[in-house]
């Protein structure tokens, strides 16, 4: 045997491999010691007045927030709807397919782009924050009776409750674009806003409740002209930002 | 007779005209096959029509909005073409369901296809992107081709009514090749350009595009667009470069290599010598230099037997031990006869050679040691102490006869002999004896009674054999005892046992 710890090959490559090592940690601990962590952390003010200092979102930035806000709104709506139609209707465009009237077609919404870009500026967003006020309490009933079903996975049963956590955002949300529009003078003062006795319960002709189902399909259209209602303001109100 | 031939000719009438296939009939249901709007202002649906009954059909689309019970018709047929009903801007509302129908009549009757209830926002699919162009950018360190189109001339994205989305494919165009390159897919968002890098010199691409609105269906691909890209896109820099580096790297490693041969010190660093298996004792040198014996001697040590065993040797031994605990003769050597090749007798190949090796562990004079070993008197072997061929000593027995115990042999000394007793620390030892006055075995294998090894033959001789013939060993001889009276010497048995006599 030899006598030696190691060959000469292998005690250079030990010796490199640990001044690397070191030269490593070295480098990490001087790293942290002198970069101060705290001035990394940035935390963003709540701007409730404004007050100097603070990062005001401009009216492009609320657009656009809220234009992502109602496409992951209607995404959702989406993904249940073919959801139930996979499991609980497999027939599809099938005759007899009738659906009732949604409780929010009293809404007069227009239903085409001419006549999307026909209505005022007040009238659009009236009509964008009726139909989320509508429908604040039925997503609220849908997810009660989804959980307490047992056909449906609490991942249906999750997303139903998002989708109604996500409408009461998105609504408060285009309220602040009202209020930014409304102070920048870009809206008149006829924005009146809901009134509370103005109370709709999805109730069909026939005084049923409606179905889970025909609430999902309801829903899922509103949430698509609610998309595209915001989606046409923006580009009217500013029109050289991604339009 | 008459009443026959009228209906003879009656049948005949009726088979004629089945025979011409001219069977009218009302017409066969239609049904409508697809519904698509590429821009969400305008849509289209198509029906195919079923049997026509061999009547002239005409087709009729009728629809009702969700709302009321209005029945509509079609109001353009001819624009999408034949079987078609094309319902313009007018006539068009989103976020209503349509409940379509397709009425085939002709002379004979109607035939109504299955209602189709349709909104608008569920069959938006737009034309595909168009005036797609490519164009290859040489720049020095990244070449690229940009990909460049135009959005399908119906969609309207500056109101924000669509939002449309690209995506764009390729694949290299393989002429001749069997295998087909698959498509790579890339999306390109919003944009109206694309660039891909890093484009395989002298390859020619295959490029579409198609586009999306919002969550609606994919259009079609966009007619293919190809693009030559030139083969040698190579920097003369970097080829210079590139040479430089390799020859540098090739004149290291010769001269690595040249100091390594050369220089020791150098060939130690990088290939350090490996350490090689040795047995102590055992010098390399003495094998070169041709002087067996004296290798042989180096490596006996004392108290270990050296029991060498080789077959082209044909050398056979006896076993020899000694369970006496009077006789210690620890330290003594062991005597083996060995009688190799020194012995050239005719003893076949086979075995019959006995040899008693004799392993000096000490100074001590052989004969001297010899004389305290008791053998079969007979021995008239040549030993051959450590390969060196020695003169015949003949022992002198004394004392105690000695009884050394084989299976086939009986050997036994004389009884003035002295009781031999090995004691190899408990080593049973091979011990041969042998009478190498008689040919031992004959040409024609007569004698041969039995064969051991692939070395040992037991003979059935009738020769007597000095000294052997009255001494029985009592103990073990019985058991051991082959048939024959006695067995003549020269066969090489294992010796187990030794016992001591008295």
């Amino acid at each position: 045997m030899s006598l030696t710890l190691c060959s000469p090959t292998l005690c250079l490559y030990f010796s490199l491999s640990l001044g690397l090592s070191l030269w490593a940690v070295a480098v990490l601990l001087v790293a942290l010691l002198c970069l101060d962590p705290h001035s990394r952390v940035s935390s963003a003010p709540i701007c409730t007045h404004g007050p100097s200092g603070c990062h005001v979102p401009s009216l492009a930035d609320l657009f656009d927030r809220v234009i992502q806000h109602s496409a992951r709104m209607h995404s959702l709506s989406n993904d249940l709807h073919s959801e139930f139609e996979q499991y609980f209707l497999p027939s599809k465009n099938s005759i007899g397919k009738i659906y009732r009237k949604c409780h929010t077609s009293s809404i007069l919404t227009p239903n085409g782009k001419e006549n999307a870009q026909k209505l005022a500026r007040e009238e659009l967003t009236e009509v964008i924050l009726k139909l989320l006020m509508a429908w604040r309490d039925p997503l609220f009933q849908l997810h009660q009776s989804m959980a307490h079903q047992q056909d449906f996975n609490s991942f249906s049963s999750n997303k139903a409750l998002e989708m109604g956590d996500m409408t009461h955002e998105l609504r408060k949300g285009v309220e602040k674009v009202a209020e930014k529009m409304r102070v920048l003078g870009m809206l008149g003062n006829s924005v009146t806003g809901l009134s509370p006795a103005e109370t709709m319960l999805p109730i069909s002709d026939s005084g049923e409740a409606m179905s889970n189902y025909e609430l999902l399909y309801c829903f899922r259209r509103d949430s698509n002209k609610v998309q595209n209602y915001l989606k046409i303001l923006k580009c009217r109100i500013i029109p050289e930002h991604d339009c | 007779m008459w009443r026959d031939a009228e209906q003879a000719l009656t049948l005949i009438w009726l088979l004629s005209w089945t025979a011409h296939g001219v069977c009218h009939s009302p017409p066969g249901r239609p049904r409508l096959t697809r519904c698509r709007s590429p821009e969400k202002e305008t849509f289209t649906c198509w029906w195919e029509p079923g049997s026509t009954g061999g009547l002239p059909t005409s087709y009729q689309l009728y629809y009702r909005k969700e709302s009321s019970l209005e029945v509509f018709e079609c109001p353009d047929y001819h624009k999408a073409g034949n079987n078609s009903c094309y319902f313009d801007k007018q006539h068009t509302s989103i976020w209503i369901l349509y409940n379509i129908t397709v009425v085939a009549s002709n002379a004979l009757g109607k035939a109504y296809s299955e209602s189709v209830e349709v909104d608008v926002m569920d069959i938006v699919q737009p034309h595909p992107p168009e005036n797609v162009n490519l164009t290859f950018m040489q720049t020095t360190n990244s070449p690229y081709f940009l990909v460049q189109w135009q959005p399908p001339h119906d969609a309207d994205t500056r109101s924000g009514w669509v939002t449309i989305k690209y995506e764009v494919r390729l694949k290299i165009e393989n002429s001749g090749d069997e295998e087909d390159s698959s498509w790579e897919s890339y999306s390109a968002g919003k944009q109206l350009e694309f660039s891909i890098y890093s484009p395989q010199p002298g390859a020619c691409y295959i490029v579409q595009v198609r586009c999306k609105l919002d969550h609606g269906l994919w259009s079609e691909w966009s007619p293919s667009s190809f693009i030559q890209i030139p083969d040698n896109m190579l920097d003369t820099q970097n080829a210079v470069m590139i040479i430089a580096i390799t020859l540098t790297v090739i004149i290291f490693l010769l001269t690595a290599g040249a100091l390594t041969v050369k220089m020791k010190p150098v060939k130690h660093f990088l290939l350090p010598p490996v350490p090689e298996p040795k047995i102590s004792g055992l010098n390399t040198q003495l094998l070169k230099s041709g002087k067996s014996e004296e290798i042989f001697s180096a490596l006996i040590t004392p108290g270990y037997p050296q029991i060498v065993q080789s077959s082209d040797r044909q050398v056979e031994y006896l076993v020899v031990s000694d369970y006496d605990e009077e006789m210690d003769f620890e330290g003594k050597a062991h005597l083996e006869y060995q009688k190799g090749e020194n012995h050239p007798t005719d003893n076949t190949q086979k075995g019959s050679q006995n040899s008693i090796k004799i392993s000096l562990n000490s100074s001590q004079d052989l004969n001297t040691t010899l004389s305290e070993n008791v053998h079969s008197g007979a021995v008239s072997n040549q030993l051959s102490v450590l390969g060196e061929p020695q003169q015949l000593l003949h022992l002198k027995c004394k004392g105690s006869p000695v009884k050394a115990q084989d299976r086939n042999t009986q050997m036994s000394s004389g009884s003035n002999c002295e009781h031999v007793s090995i004691n190899p620390a408990g080593l049973t030892e091979y011990v041969e004896v042998d009478e190498d006055q008689k040919p031992l075995v004959r040409e024609d294998y007569s004698m041969v009674s039995d064969v051991i090894s692939d070395n040992i033959l037991v003979l059935q001789d009738s020769i007597p054999v000095q000294g052997h013939k009255e001494v029985k060993c009592d103990k073990t001889s019985e058991a051991e005892e082959t048939g024959g009276v006695f067995e003549p010497l020269g066969y090489l048995e294992t010796l187990t046992t030794f016992s001591s006599e008295s």
